[in-house]
């Protein structure tokens, strides 16, 4: 992993998370939540971090004056997962490495779209994969069902790769 | 020399010609219209198509766009294979680098920078730009540059224009081909017609008129034409009739009357002959008379003037007396005989024309009728150079007549006068003798020619009454005429004419003859 930070540190370009800071923000405009899913109308877009925060703030940057499906964005931290309320995305640190299962089954029921980094276990509707020095994601299709959202096809075709409902957890 | 050719050409050739031309000119025209509209629409259109596939694009490739993926984004720009018109495309990023190309192989592709939403045309190209945008973040620009194929269009409009061209025209040809062969057949039988007229001169024959139209017109035009032609015809050809028989009257005529006057001819001929031949046997039969009575006359006169030298002695006066004018009564008949012969003479005798001094011949004249009677005083006035073409002897009796006649009527005149002249009246000479003697009575003008005849008694003027009648036989042989004017006491005038000198030569056939 430190091998691959370098890597992108050294070609001079956005940093990894950088990369996966835009990503994060810019998943929101391929993916359909059902209308539960935000308290009101006019409720902001909340980009939530479970665990220590890898974008080291520059998710808060990248989000500003932007706006997902016609709503502001917001980003919230959040240390323990029962803390987690009212978000649309949740990124799962690598501090949470250890409560990867629990925090996954907590979260089961909600419309939120998990993002989670290689290293963690699978489970996550979206986990950051890299091809040769790219960033690229996998998607869990079974993951997204359950969490009720609809992934756009235009995602699913950049998807490094794509695991369908029924082929297995 | 167009033009000639134009005019002679037939007119079913020159309908087809019409036919054709309109027609071509007719597909032309609407070609052309059907061209531009064509430009100006299909221009319109491929815009608007290229337009929905740049949006397509965008938005297919917006996710691509999203995460960087530019493998994907030239997949998906390698679907324009699929599209022959596009020749390429170039996805741009956010920050207007080029992202993702595609480039038809073999085309000739432009890669300009990236520009705001628009178009625009290059030669035979459409170049677009459409920004792709997600709520009001700008994610990219796709960029697409297709061909229009106006030319390929334009060649394969020219085509279709060359086949219907071809059709149609064919198609008017042949509709023009029978409509103009029924345009042009009444019209070739009027032709038809006019030459038959023309060389059998058979004014009776018609061409039939098929419809009301203008060649049905010119038909009827034609007809009647030939009818007037007609009516004339017959009128002339009795006009010639009626003429030929008034010169066949006529030259009729003229041989009656050319017979009539041979007939007339001959017979005045005959007439003259008879009427010459008892003129010559009368002339002769006086001639002789008057010959042979001179004999008996002078036995009478030579024997009464014995009589009178041998036995005058024993007459009485009144025997002497008796004798005397029995001597006197011989004389004078003597002389009536020889008036009569000289008359007879004249008639007679060769007459030889020549070139006369008429002057002269009455001065001479004068000079003798002077010296015969000296106690007759005259004043003679005879105007000078009278010429004259005429027998010499025979003029020379006519003027010692109108002189010696002059002379005598002017004897008991206290002052006597005698004029002889001449005037010019038209192309003729008129001589004339005048003097201022006794005259005559105009009443007796027709007797003063005749022979023997007197307006004078006997005791008053002497002569035979022979002289005239001599003068005017000698004028008329001359082919003259003479007349007299006089009145009572007055004076009287002779007046003569010759033939024309201008008819000399003929007056001298004649005599010769």
């Amino acid at each position: 992993m430190m091998l691959f930070l370098g890597v992108a540190a050294g070609a001079q370009g956005p940093t990894e998370y950088e990369v996966k800071g835009a990503f994060m923000y810019k998943f929101g405009n391929f993916v359909e939540w059902p209308p539960a899913a935000f308290a009101g109308a006019g409720t902001p877009f909340i980009i939530g971090i479970l665990g220590e925060d890898p974008f080291d703030g520059g998710l808060d940057q990248i989000v500003q004056n932007r706006t997902v499906q016609g709503r502001p964005v917001a980003v919230k931290r959040f240390r323990r997962v029962d803390e987690v309320q009212g978000v649309q995305i949740l990124y799962l640190s690598a501090s949470e490495a250890e409560r990867w299962q629990k925090d996954l089954a907590s979260l089961r029921g909600m419309n939120i779209l998990t993002v989670c980094d290689q290293a963690h276990q699978p489970g996550a509707v979206i986990t950051f994969v890299f091809q040769g020095n790219k960033v690229r994601f996998a998607i869990d299709q079974a993951a997204a069902d359950r969490a009720g959202l609809k992934l756009s096809s235009k995602l699913l075709s950049l998807a490094a790769s794509v695991k369908r409902a029924g082929e297995g957890a | 020399m167009n033009a000639l050719r134009l005019a002679d050409l037939s007119v079913r050739a020159k309908l087809l010609g019409v036919a054709a031309i309109a027609s071509v000119v007719a597909l032309l025209l609407a070609s052309a219209a059907i061209a531009v509209r064509d430009r100006v629409t299909f221009r319109a259109q491929k815009l608007e198509d290229l337009t929905t596939q740049a949006q397509i694009l965008g938005s297919i490739s917006s996710a691509a766009l999203a995460f960087d993926d530019p493998k994907s984004a030239g997949e998906y720009l390698a679907t324009l294979r699929a599209r022959p018109d596009v020749k390429a495309a170039v996805l741009f990023n956010a920050s207007g680098d080029p992202f993702a190309t595609y480039r038809r192989e073999g085309a000739d592709a432009l890669f300009p920078p990236v520009e705001g939403d628009g178009h625009r045309f290059a030669g035979d190209d459409l170049l677009l730009f459409r920004r792709i945008t997600q709520g009001r973040e700008v994610l990219g620009t796709v960029y697409l540059q297709a061909s229009l194929g106006l030319r390929q269009r334009l060649w394969r409009s020219l085509g279709i224009l060359l086949i219907v061209t071809v059709c149609s025209l064919g198609v008017a040809l042949l509709l023009s081909a029978t409509l103009s062969g029924r345009l042009s057949k009444p019209l070739l039988e009027v032709a038809q017609v006019a030459r038959d007229v023309v060389e059998h001169q058979d004014y009776s024959q018609r061409v039939m008129k098929r419809g009301e139209d203008e060649v049905g017109v010119l038909v009827e035009a034609f007809n009647q034409m030939l009818g007037r032609i007609e009516q004339r015809e017959v009128a002339l050809s009795a006009a010639n009739g009626a003429l030929q028989q008034e010169v066949e009257e006529h030259m009729a005529v003229r041989d009656e009357v050319a017979s009539l006057n041979v007939t007339l001819e001959r017979r005045v001929a005959e007439r003259t002959a008879e009427l010459e031949a008892a003129n010559k046997e009368l002339e002769s039969f006086s001639y002789s008379v008057s010959h042979d009575l001179r004999a008996p006359l002078r036995a009478i006169d030579g024997f009464a003037m014995l009589l009178q030298k041998h036995a005058g002695a024993s007459f009485d006066a009144t025997g002497q007396g008796h004798l005397d004018r029995v001597r006197s009564a011989t004389q004078r008949m003597g002389h009536l005989i020889d008036d009569l012969l000289r008359l007879s003479r004249t008639t007679r005798s060769e007459m030889s024309r020549r070139e006369l001094d008429l002057s002269e011949l009455a001065r001479g004249i004068a000079a003798d009728l002077k010296v015969a009677a000296p106690e007759h005083e005259v004043e003679v006035s005879i105007a000078p150079g009278m010429r004259a073409y005429a027998d010499p002897t025979l003029m020379r009796t006519v003027l010692e007549n109108l002189l010696g006649n002059a002379w005598k009527f002017t004897a008991k005149q206290a002052e006597s006068r005698v004029e002889v002249s001449s005037v010019e009246k038209g192309d003729e000479t008129i001589y004339f003798v005048k003097d201022n003697g006794a005259g005559f009575d105009m009443r007796y003008v027709d007797k003063l020619f005749g022979a023997f005849q007197r307006l004078h008694a006997m005791t008053e003027y002497a002569g035979t009454g022979v002289g005239l009648a001599n003068v005017q036989r000698i004028i008329h042989r001359h082919g003259g005429r003479v007349w007299a004017k006089g009145e009572p006491g007055r004076g009287a005038t002779f007046c003569f004419t010759l033939s024309n000198p201008k008819e000399r030569v003929h007056e001298q056939s004649h005599s010769a003859g």
